[in-house]
């Protein structure tokens, strides 16, 4: 059973997964739902002060956008060119634990973009045929050895 | 009636494999306590966000904490570390063991007395070179490249039988070909008549003044504690929870949880203009062994599937996407450095917080492998090569090496890594000196013994999985060659828990 996380998380992790995820014409695509998904089922494993303390710290950075931009607006609201400029800027900072926190993004993003079976197919990587392919070939030669 | 073990061994990976197996051997009535849980081979998949929460601690997002962090990983799953890592496999180097023989005044440290116990675990974990046609094109290359340098360069020993290739060591192996502790030591401890207890977390020993009586434990997911008496304990919980069992405890050491040594690792990947294909073929296949001596840097590659090479590749969003486009056409080359200083394990809430901060001379070492690196990349044929740096992460490789020279690393901007942790229970040669004698007896416990790499007095500068498994098994071999003395077989051990004991729990 995975723990559903809570909405507002959710909604401030849709907000950075848009300007994380990788896109480009090999990767057209736009899976935020399904690294939703996927990063509910890895944050399951943490406990749950994890989960808050992530809440608060997008929280944070959801409403100190506004300071660093000088108007009132949120990380949310802005449009995606310039929720990439702050991820950019804040990946870059020296205050390490705000660079922990993109890093967490980041890892949330990627790890769930590149196990994605369009994304494997559109990069070529089928590990699963690698597996059968070896694994047979491995017990027609050395079968009698193995079973030993 | 309760039950009492002869021995219970905490921890299921190198150490505790090798020493539940060879006391079961022996006749010992040996329980193996395990907190994570056990995923047979037809159970490992391909999908690293699957994978690293049933394997790994903390589903891989374990730091230690200093400038850099340092982020590592350890197994948490039947067979430990040995599930999930490369097997690689080198006895310990002659120049350490001497080190150790003086340090220790042990002469049975010496390379010659421990050569015998090498050959036998060697010959149980189905130690050998591997199979060409397992080797992948980015092993080729790897290799090519340091022949054209003129780098001296060894095949890797590895704890395989007939290692198909399948380069998914990090998650397990699909095929069992890798002879981790959960295809060598562990079927044969159970069908020894051997107890194996996964999913159960070692909480503390208790303990009477100079003995232990058993392990407290509980289920991992959390429940009630319960007590399961044994007549020895041999902690093999790896350098971050042996301490933090034996802090839990109430031992009380001066070293204990100090001199954590890391081999910290760092990668590089190279863009090429050929395939590489790194997910075909065997995860590391050689290592140039060229600037280990005079250096302590050790060089060799390393596959991952693309999800989990991604997290190290520069950028997000387009710029991510573009380099990682051309995963097929990457080579990772990585170099792993024998540090000069420690670090330490502290207790938090009873968790156990590494902590390590490199020194200037780490860092001019650090400097020094990354331009290796950059050298082989070149010698191999490389177009650009991603750096573990935030402010130098992407070169060509014309400039790249006087940018870097250029270029004043600042500790907190390194991504740095490693599967190696050690030292933090030291062998000595008495309390004052470390944690457990040459054999892995605690000191001031006559049944309580740690075998695991937290034994280590020094770094090695080589992958660490056989010298757990021969320390783990000379303690092992010490319980047998004294176990009237140790277990007090014939005597009963006292069952009441003491009061301090009693309020600790």
């Amino acid at each position: 059973m995975i723990p559903v996380l809570p909405s507002l998380l959710r909604a401030l992790l849709r907000s950075f997964f848009e300007v994380l995820q990788p896109r480009s014409e090999v990767f057209p695509f736009s899976l935020e739902d399904e690294l939703l998904v996927s990063s509910e089922r890895y944050l399951a494993n943490f406990p749950r002060f994890f989960t808050w303390g992530l809440t608060l710290a997008l929280l944070g950075l959801n409403i100190a956008t506004s300071a660093l931009l000088l108007r009132p607006v949120t990380f949310r609201g802005l449009p995606l060119s310039e929720r990439e400029a702050l991820c950019q800027r804040w990946s870059a900072s020296r205050f390490m634990p705000l660079r922990e926190v993109m890093r967490l993004l980041k890892i949330l993003a990627v790890m769930g973009f590149y196990e994605h079976p369009r994304v494997m197919e559109a990069m070529g990587y089928r590990p699963d045929e690698w597996i059968a392919e070896v694994s047979r070939r491995r017990l027609e030669t050395y079968g009698e050895e193995i079973d030993r | 009636m309760i039950h009492r073990f002869d021995v219970v061994v905490v921890g299921s990976g190198a150490g505790g494999g090798a020493c539940a197996h060879a006391l079961v051997q022996a006749g010992l009535d040996v329980c193996l306590l395990e907190e994570g849980q056990r995923v047979p081979r037809q159970d490992q998949t391909t999908r690293p966000s699957e994978m690293v929460s049933k394997l790994y601690r903390g589903a891989g997002a374990t730091t230690i904490l200093g400038r850099p962090n340092i982020q590592y990983v350890e197994g948490r799953t039947v067979g430990g570390s040995t599930l999930i890592n490369g097997g690689m496999c080198w006895r310990t180097p002659e120049g350490v063991l001497q080190r150790w023989v003086e340090r220790l005044a042990d002469p049975s440290l010496a390379p010659e007395a421990m050569t015998p116990l090498f050959e036998e675990v060697e010959r149980e974990n189905g130690v050998a070179l591997q199979d060409p046609e397992s080797l992948g094109l980015d092993n080729l290359a790897f290799r090519d490249a340091a022949l054209a340098l003129g780098w001296s360069l060894r095949e890797n020993r590895r704890n395989q039988r007939h290692c198909a290739g399948t380069n998914h060591c990090i998650l397990g192996c699909p095929t069992g070909a890798k002879q981790s502790t959960l295809e060598s030591y562990i079927p044969r401890f159970e069908a020894a008549g051997g107890t194996l207890l996964a999913s159960t977390r070692a909480l503390s020993l208790q303990r009477f003044g100079g003995k232990v009586g058993g392990v407290f434990v509980t289920a991992a997911e959390g429940g009630r504690r319960s007590l399961i008496e044994a007549r020895a304990v041999v902690l093999c919980a790896g350098s971050t929870y042996t301490p933090m069992l034996l802090w839990n405890s109430g031992l009380q050491n001066p070293h204990l949880g100090r001199h954590l040594h890391l081999h910290p690792t760092l990668k590089t990947i190279g863009l090429y203009d050929r395939p590489m294909v790194m997910w075909k073929g065997v995860h590391q296949s050689h290592q140039v062994t060229e600037f280990i001596e005079k250096e302590g840097i050790l060089l060799a590659s390393g596959s991952v599937p693309p999800s989990i090479l991604a997290m190290g590749v520069p950028g997000f969003g387009r710029e991510h996407a573009e380099l990682m486009a051309q995963y097929d056409k990457m080579l990772v080359i990585g170099a792993m450095v024998e540090d000069t200083t420690t670090g330490r394990i502290r207790r938090l809430f009873g968790h156990p917080i590494p902590t390590y901060f490199l020194t200037q001379l780490d860092l001019v070492r650090i400097k020094r492998a990354l331009d290796l690196t950059l050298t082989m990349h070149r010698a191999a044929g490389a177009r650009k090569v991603l750096l573990p740096l935030h402010h130098l992460p992407v070169v060509d490789l014309d400039e790249g090496p006087s940018l870097l020279a250029a270029h004043e690393i600042d500790p907190s901007e390194i991504e740095l890594m490693t599967v190696h942790l050690m030292g933090t229970c030291r062998m000595g040669r008495d309390r004052h000196e470390g944690v457990v004698d040459s054999r892995g007896k605690v000191f001031g416990y006559g049944n309580l013994f740690v075998a695991d790499a937290s034994v280590f007095p020094t770094h090695l500068g080589v992958n660490p999985m056989e010298t757990i498994w021969v320390l783990a098994r000379r303690t092992a071999n010490r319980i047998l060659e004294h176990r009237e003395e140790i277990l007090g077989v014939g005597r009963s051990v006292p069952r009441r828990s003491s009061t301090s004991d009693k309020k600790k729990h």
